[in-house]
């Protein structure tokens, strides 16, 4: 399947959900379903580099989720570490930058400093942006922009009555990536669960029940096939197309 | 042709099926090779246990075997049920085929056993293929740390075999040749994470190989004695050259309860 890249969405943000799921679904620990979701990250970042799409955010780990039982967060990170790590030489031959959204700070040193040491590495790459969202929020992301613009408020460089969307944009973590255009949220839950909420303003959303071990190259295939199907009316009428086509 | 040069031959046909349906991405594959390769093995199992009952006997015995193996493989989480659903179920086909009376308890205990024995413990390596992260490197190191096993053990106990391990039912196995086994077997998963499988660590290495080469020998010990308490040499005469199919998988089975067991449960 091809996809022209005028009709593919220029940021895919993905809520990884299911993992725990997954494994329960199967008698397993949870940590097997993050082991197979780790899987799962390097083939859907594989396929979207594959297709062409300039963009994508995965919601790897929520601020909320330092409320899990301490082993789980342990291998979440573990995992994390040995996704840079192992990740590496993947992402700088396919010219892939990699940049993090988030409370990155919260995150222990043996993930922070790969981490940082490959989005340095990688700042250069321009073939596609992968972004993590690590102890991301957006909420607290929203608050983190609103204390900024407040700051440059209160330093006098701007006037409260002055503040524009695209101040507030600018003042994201997110600024810098394209527009959000589709969300994908995966195991049959249909919320944002406090992702992306700025940026998702005109996304378009994709729910699916697969869980996100088993979410593969074929089902963000799937995502961008009804993305393609949505974007075609996307705020004309059935008529304007036609006449147009 | 000789038996050496079959036994290769046999292999050269029937690795390079294995080794595809394993990397095969999807797991139904290797899923159905487990299952037919059970179904097999539970025949072979029958003929050579029950060979006394009646046919309808061995039939449900296959038949409940491979039916637990694919109830297990498409719906793990209710193993306990399956398990006891096959158990009930073959005791009861043995109670309604009463036969010869005094025999009666060991046909229930062979039947039983048989069912969980190549029911169960083929579905653990269909399900570690399928479920667990990089489920065809943890297949291979199964595969491979048997084989180490079985081959490093054959070599030392030729040529440093003094101590027997257990001539009531292998007159060949030696002490000696054990931890040649061992030592192969560990080689083999070491060359594995240092070449091709470097998500296998060092400590899997070493939790995989070290109950392995206990459970291989162990499996291969319970397989004989099965066929010597019936007095056969042979399980089956299936693969030219390695006689029967459980003769191949027997050390297999045990070494994959404890991967899988390792890899899913404890790691």
């Amino acid at each position: 399947m091809l996809f022209d890249p005028n009709q593919l969405p220029r940021h895919v943000a993905i809520i990884m959900d299911g993992n725990g799921r997954w494994a329960q679904r199967r008698g397993l620990p949870r940590v097997e379903g993050h082991r197979r979701g780790a899987v799962a990250v390097r083939d859907v970042v594989r396929a979207a580099r594959e297709i062409g799409l300039p963009a994508i955010t995965l919601y790897a780990f929520s601020a909320q989720n330092w409320e899990r039982p301490p082993e789980e967060i342990a291998t979440l990170m573990q995992l994390l570490r040995d996704y840079v790590i192992d990740e590496r030489a993947e992402i700088m031959e396919n010219d892939i930058r990699l940049v993090a959204i988030g409370d990155l700070d919260r995150l222990p040193d043996f993930v922070k400093v790969p981490l940082d040491a490959l989005m340095v590495e990688s700042s250069g790459n321009r073939a596609m942006t992968l972004c993590l969202a690590l102890s991301y929020g957006g909420r607290e992301s929203l608050v983190a922009a609103a204390q900024k613009l407040a700051g440059e408020v209160a330093r006098g460089v701007l006037e409260p009555g002055d503040i524009t969307e695209q101040h507030l944009a600018g003042a994201l973590q997110t600024n810098g990536l394209p527009q959000l255009d589709l969300l994908v949220r995966t195991s049959g839950e249909e919320r944002l669960s406090n992702f992306l909420l700025w940026e998702a303003a005109y996304a378009e959303l994709y729910f699916t029940d697969t869980y996100w071990p088993d979410f593969g190259k074929a089902e963000l295939y799937g995502a961008l096939e009804s993305f393609r199907g949505r974007e075609r009316r996307f705020g004309r009428t059935r008529e304007q197309i036609r006449s147009a086509g | 042709m000789s038996n050496l040069a079959l036994r290769v031959l046999t292999a050269v046909v029937a690795l390079p099926l294995v080794g595809a349906l394993v990397a095969w991405r999807e797991p139904l594959g290797f899923g159905v090779l487990v299952l037919v390769v059970a179904a097999l093995a539970l025949t072979e199992y029958a003929g050579l246990t029950l060979a006394a009952a009646s046919r309808r006997l061995r039939a449900c015995v296959v038949a409940v075997g491979v039916g637990l193996a694919a109830a297990l493989y498409l719906r793990p989480e209710l193993s306990l049920v399956w398990v006891l659903a096959a158990l009930v179920a073959v005791s009861t086909v043995v109670l309604l085929e009463p036969g010869d009376l005094p025999a009666a308890g060991a046909r229930l205990g062979l039947a039983g056993f048989g069912v969980v024995y190549l029911g169960v413990l083929p579905a653990s390596l269909a399900l570690l293929h399928r479920d667990a992260a990089h489920g065809a490197v943890w297949v291979c190191a199964a595969i491979a740390v048997t084989f180490g096993n079985d081959t490093g053990a054959y070599f030392a106990g030729r040529a440093l075999g003094r101590h027997k391990l257990y001539p009531a039912i292998s007159p060949a196995k030696t002490v000696e040749g054990a931890v040649g086994g061992l030592a192969a077997g560990l080689a083999i998963l070491l060359a594995g994470h240092a070449t091709i499988a470097p998500t296998m660590t060092i400590a899997d290495c070493l939790f995989i190989a070290g109950p392995a080469a206990v459970l291989g020998p162990v499996g291969d010990l319970v397989e004989s004695m099965l066929k010597r308490s019936v007095g056969a040499k042979d399980s089956g005469k299936l693969l030219p050259g390695h006689g029967g199919m459980l003769d191949r998988i027997d050390a297999l089975l045990f070494v994959s309860a404890w991967v899988y067991v390792y890899v899913l449960h404890l790691r």
